[in-house]
């Protein structure tokens, strides 16, 4: 499933690519991130556990930015693999200056496999859309903290 | 007050009037208990979502999905199987006669669920109409009758059956 | 609720035969005591469960079974590449293409469908082989995904199988009678763009499973189970295995349902065979709901293309031309024969001579297609009915008289069809009268009325259908002129044994049909005695020894191949009875009645002796009898073998099936013009199943066969998305109907025996999906007056119908009358 939107921020772009592009302040607001790995500036991966069942679905999550350019767009793919489940995320993040502060494009394509997808958009739909705001709302708590020194 | 998981449980179960009593898994359905542990084969299991009803049973006089069950949850219960529904000697009940009488069974892994049901029925209901029948066997599928038999089954043990 | 017109019964029957008595199976049954595949058990057995492939079509780049060994009580693990050391790929039926498909009992190198069986774990309990089948660590690389088999052999879609060079699996062009002179004789060609027959199945209440055990002495496994063609299972198994199948011994006892799909399980017995082997224990898998509808046996999903019809202008049917594409999922287990099985029903119930089938099979990443209920005849029938009421649409001809026009007639019977079927009896002008008198079709302008009032939409269907039984399997070659296969068989053997009792082995696999009964009704008739005192033993076992090469319990056949069988095996021993009598009383074997379980001499009533003195004497008792009474044994073997021939490989044209049952089919609905909600308000089934031996058991499988269409027409359908995962993987979603869902159904029947069966009897009980092809035709007709919307799919659940209401135009631009009429 697709999902898009656009965000603003009080921040200047520089500050929000600040926080976007670095592995370490991503660990801090992806969401229901248990443990964070980093490989190399491009590759890391994570333990995550989503609220879908009794206890929570865990996932093993493999990170990979397949595209950056600095403080204008940063592409995303992201692999996990848990029990009965294969969810992989393609997203993307598009940054321009509005005003003094920034705008946000974002788009992720969202693929569930296995049972878990078989129950359909009804059940995924609110549950995706649940966590992308949790994302963007962590996000724009960091970037403020950050800028805020 | 902090509380442990518990994985196993010492469970005592009345099944059919017997007493049943054994450690079980905590995680252990029902209706595994009674086919496995219990050795009572005659619930059977048709899906993994609870809709069939095949695995139907009563607890302590419910009408119960024993798939939607854990067996500790039973603990203390007195449960009513397929196989209790015969009397001793092994004369068949007026439900049981109704059904082999009007073919109300095929393959037979439907029957033992839809038994139950009926029996939950007519025990609360013993002057069913057509409707309330078909309400009742509503959570049981059948693949095999088409509900046809079954329906005019357990309207013909309602009518035969002493009041 | 139902009403019987029987004809005048031809053939004489005996006590027993044409009555409805009660069933032996149903007491064990009542009580809870039936032996299904999941109630046996073994001491140290290993519980299995199989890790699935969430993706639909994925290259397998690892497997690490090492976290999930090393939980206590795991047993072990088997992977595809085991799977490819240890045995051979199942045989194909295909010629190439298809012929080149690999298939093995797990996944090997690459997943082809979502739930395909990656790899099986084994463990002490159910939970724990559930834990420990989460543990195991597969890594996949995705692949593109096909759903759509329109776009299966376009050049830029991926390809399953890269041995078979492409998706395409078998095709092959049926032509028969003279095309271009039925469309210069037309005068009018009406073309139909695209019409489609959906993918469910019957989903038995049971599903798969197998108990096996290897005994390492004999290297032999005995195979409990609840597969329903043993012999198919069989001929592929042993080859696979690498052994003769006198090491895979078969035991089946009471089966949840089969409906065809439970023939095509070889693969998960295969693996538990080596699993048994390899771990030096029993092992046992239940298969779960959602695996089922994953990965089994779903029906055979047909588009039919670019269909053109030629008629009259007063409506009669000269013929018609389509490309038929046929959907077999990621695999061909019992395919392509999918391919050939429908030209048993050609013309369906008409008349026309001029028939042309392109017919083209497919794979894509969807679970294996099998028989299911009606299988491939289903899916053609719908298109005769479908085509009946749209040209009937088109030039404004009732359909009830559009269909008389063109049935075939009674006393054309038996009828030879364009490519040399024989049709061997059937009425069907009659039981389509029944079948609308059932359903009070005389009033329905009334009922329309009375409905639109109420601001429902009312219509009345029909749906004509055969069920085509006791396959000519040398149909096979038609497909493959390599295979070596003709003909049919099944075996009984009745024996009178020491105490006088009378034992039945049977070679089939009931899964609810009553063998035990109907054949205990045939031998009691044969032999004089009651079917009390006759014991048929339950299910199938190859220990036996009675059964062939195409033993099992398919394709509508029992009541010719099982009871032939076992009429010719009590005649055998009916015929030694007499004679040993004769021998003994001192007469001659024509002076020798057999009834009421006692041999009597007819001229002298006082000289009688009961079964039991026959059998005592044979068993234990035998010197000094005389030399003509050398070759009685009171033990007969009957193998019967349906008279076919091996039909013409260049024109396609021969004798494919023995039997045709029919079944007339009738419905009234409404449609509610808000919603697109259907509601069926009558229903009427006609059968004409020739001789019945038990009529309540025939009337069961009638009503069974209705339950399952209606639910298909309605309710039921194997629903993939983008990435081939599929969206009714269990009964939350797949709606089955249940008791307030079905209408209520009348019956009617007529028997018009067969000319060509022992007894009179033909198969039935699949049923020819008549309640798909009545309730769309049904739903047409309401339409009629609100956008005349066009039923072009097998499936119209509410959404459907609401479409067609919103936008008639989508359906009815799929239909061109040439010249315009």
């Amino acid at each position: 499933m697709n999902v898009s939107g656009t965000r603003k921020f009080s921040s200047d772009p520089q500050s929000v690519w600040d926080v976007l592009n670095d592995p370490t302040e991503l660990a801090t607001f992806l969401p229901g991130v248990d443990t964070f790995e980093i490989q190399d500036e491009r590759n890391w991966t994570a333990t995550v556990k989503i609220p879908l069942g009794l206890g929570g679905l865990k996932l093993k999550f493999r990170f990979e930015k397949i595209e950056e350019r600095p403080n204008e767009r940063a592409a995303l793919k992201a692999n996990g693999k848990g029990v009965g489940a294969v969810i992989s995320v393609e997203t993307s993040f598009d940054l321009a200056p509005d005003g003094d502060g920034t705008s946000m494009d974002w788009a992720a394509d969202v693929q569930v496999l296995g049972q878990i997808g078989g129950m359909g958009q009804r059940v995924l739909q609110p549950i995706v859309n649940q966590q992308v705001e949790q994302v963007l709302a962590a996000l724009d708590e960091r970037v403020q903290a950050r800028a805020a020194g | 007050m902090s509380t442990e998981p518990v994985h196993d449980k010492l469970i005592a179960v009345q099944v059919n009037g017997e007493t049943y009593e054994m450690h079980v898994e905590a995680r252990r359905l029902l209706v595994h208990f009674l086919r496995d542990d219990c050795l009572l084969t005659g619930t059977h299991v048709g899906c993994d979502t609870g809709n069939c009803g095949a695995c139907t049973v009563l607890v302590d006089g419910k009408a119960v999905k024993s798939c939607m069950m854990l067996a500790v949850q039973a603990e203390g219960a007195a449960i009513e199987t397929v196989e209790g529904i015969a009397s001793e000697d092994g004369e068949l009940d007026t439900l049981q006669k109704s059904f082999a009488e009007k073919h109300a069974l095929q393959c037979g892994y439907c029957t033992p669920g839809i038994l139950m049901s009926a029996k939950y029925l007519l025990d609360r209901n013993p002057h069913p109409s057509e409707e309330d029948v078909r309400k009742a066997i509503q959570g049981n599928i059948c693949r095999c009758t088409g509900y046809v038999n079954i329906v005019e089954a357990i309207l013909d043990a309602a009518d035969k059956a002493e009041t | 609720m139902n009403s019987t017109a029987t004809d005048k019964v031809t053939l004489e029957r005996g006590k027993y035969q044409g009555k409805s008595i009660p069933r032996k199976e149903d007491r064990r049954l009542l009580e809870g005591q039936g032996s299904f595949v999941d109630d046996v058990r073994r001491h140290a057995m290993g519980y299995v469960h199989f890790v699935r492939s969430p993706y639909a079509h994925a290259r397998i780049v690892s497997i690490d079974v090492g976290p999930a060994l090393e939980l206590d009580d795991v047993y072990g693990t088997l992977t595809g590449d085991e799977v490819a050391i240890a045995t051979d790929p199942f045989f194909q039926i295909a010629s190439p293409p298809g012929a080149n498909v690999k298939d093995y009992a797990l996944a090997v190198g690459k997943v082809r469908y979502a739930g395909e069986s990656v790899v099986a774990v084994v463990a002490a309990t159910r939970e724990l082989a559930r834990d420990a089948a989460d543990l195991v660590e597969v890594d996949y690389d995705p692949l593109p995904v096909l759903v759509d088999a329109r776009k299966a052999l376009d050049s830029e879609t991926t390809v399953l199988h890269d041995d078979a060079g492409g998706n395409l699996s078998w095709e092959g062009v049926y032509e028969w009678g003279n095309l271009d002179e039925a469309f210069a004789e037309a005068d009018h060609v009406v073309k139909i763009d695209e019409l489609h027959f959906d993918r469910f199945n019957s989903t038995p209440l049971e599903c798969d499973g197998a108990l096996v055990e290897y005994h390492r002495g004999t290297e032999q496994w005995t195979i409990h189970t609840n597969n329903q063609f043993p012999g198919f299972a069989a001929i592929m198994m042993g080859p696979a295995l690498r052994v003769g199948i006198d090491k895979l011994r078969y035991v089946t006892q009471d089966i949840g349902g089969g409906f065809g799909n439970k023939i095509t399980t070889h693969p998960q017995l295969v693996a538990l065979c080596l699993l048994s082997r390899k771990l030096k224990r029993p092992v046992q898998w239940t298969e779960w709901r959602t695996d089922f509808h994953q990965s089994m046996s779903h029906g055979n999903e047909r588009w039919f293309h670019g269909v053109e019809v030629a008629v009259k202008a007063d409506g009669t049917l000269l013929g018609f031309r389509c490309k038929a594409l046929d959907d077999a999922g990621a695999f061909l287990r019992y395919e392509p024969l999918g391919g050939v099985i429908w030209a048993q029903v050609t013309p369906g119930l008409y008349r026309w001579k001029h028939v042309r089938v392109e017919f083209t099979q497919v794979m894509t990443n969807k679970a294996p297609v099998s028989p299911n209920r009606g299988y491939s005849r289903m899916q053609h029938l719908w298109l005769t009915e479908r085509i009946i009421d749209i040209v009937a649409s088109q030039l404004e001809i009732d359909p009830i008289e559009m269909r008389k026009l063109n049935y075939i007639k009674t006393d054309e019977m038996p009828y030879t069809t364009p490519n040399g079927c024989v049709y061997d009896s059937g009425d069907y002008e009659r039981c389509l009268d029944i079948a609308l008198d059932l359903v009070g079709a005389d009033t329905i302008d009334a009922r329309r009325e009375e409905a639109a009032a109420r601001g429902k939409l009312l219509g009345l269907g029909i749906g004509s259908t055969l069920d085509s039984g006791t396959n000519n399997f040398a149909q096979a070659r038609l497909l493959n002129p390599e295979l070596q296969f003709s003909g049919n068989n099944e075996v009984a053997m009745v024996k009178l044994d020491i105490f006088g009792e009378v034992v039945v082995t049977l070679g089939t696999t009931p899964q609810g049909q009553g063998h035990e009964t109907t054949a205990s009704q045939v031998v009691a008739d044969t032999i004089g005695c009651t079917p009390d005192m006759v014991t048929v033993r339950p299910g199938h076992d190859s220990y036996w020894n009675s059964h062939a090469g195409f033993s099992g319990t398919y394709a509508s056949q029992f009541a010719v191949t099982g009871l032939s069988a076992v009429k010719g095996a009590a005649e055998d021993l009916a015929d030694q009875m007499r004679r040993l009598a004769a021998a003994v009383l001192g007469t001659t074997p024509d002076g020798i009645v057999l009834a009421e379980g006692m041999a009597t001499r007819a001229d002298d009533p006082e000289a009688a002796l009961p079964f039991m003195a026959l059998g005592a004497i044979i068993n234990a008792n035998n010197a000094g009898l005389p030399p003509e009474t050398e070759d009685i044994t009171l033990n007969a073997r009957y193998v019967y073998r349906p008279p076919f021939d091996i039909p013409d490989m260049e024109t396609k044209y021969g004798n494919l099936t023995l039997t045709y049952a029919t079944q007339i089919h009738a419905c009234v609905v409404e449609v509610d013009p808000e919603t697109g909600e259907v509601e069926i308000v009558d229903y009427a089934a006609v059968d004409d199943c020739g001789t019945r031996i038990n009529p309540q058991i025939v009337e069961g499988q009638v009503h069974g066969a209705t339950a399952h269409a209606i639910g298909a027409a309605l309710w039921e359908t194997f629903k993939y998305d983008e990435d081939g995962q599929l969206m009714t993987a269990n009964f939350y979603d797949y709606h089955v109907p249940h008791a307030l869902d079905m209408p209520p159904i009348k019956t009617g029947s007529i028997e018009s025996p067969s000319p060509f069966t022992p007894l009179g009897t033909k198969g039935m009980g699949e049923g020819g999906g008549g309640g798909i092809h009545c309730v769309g035709s049904a739903i047409q007709s309401a339409l009629a007056g609100a956008g005349g919307a066009l039923v072009t799919d097998s499936h119209n659940p509410s959404e459907r119908v609401w479409s067609m209401l919103r936008d008639p135009q989508a359906s009815r631009s799929l239909v061109h009358v040439d010249p315009a009429s």
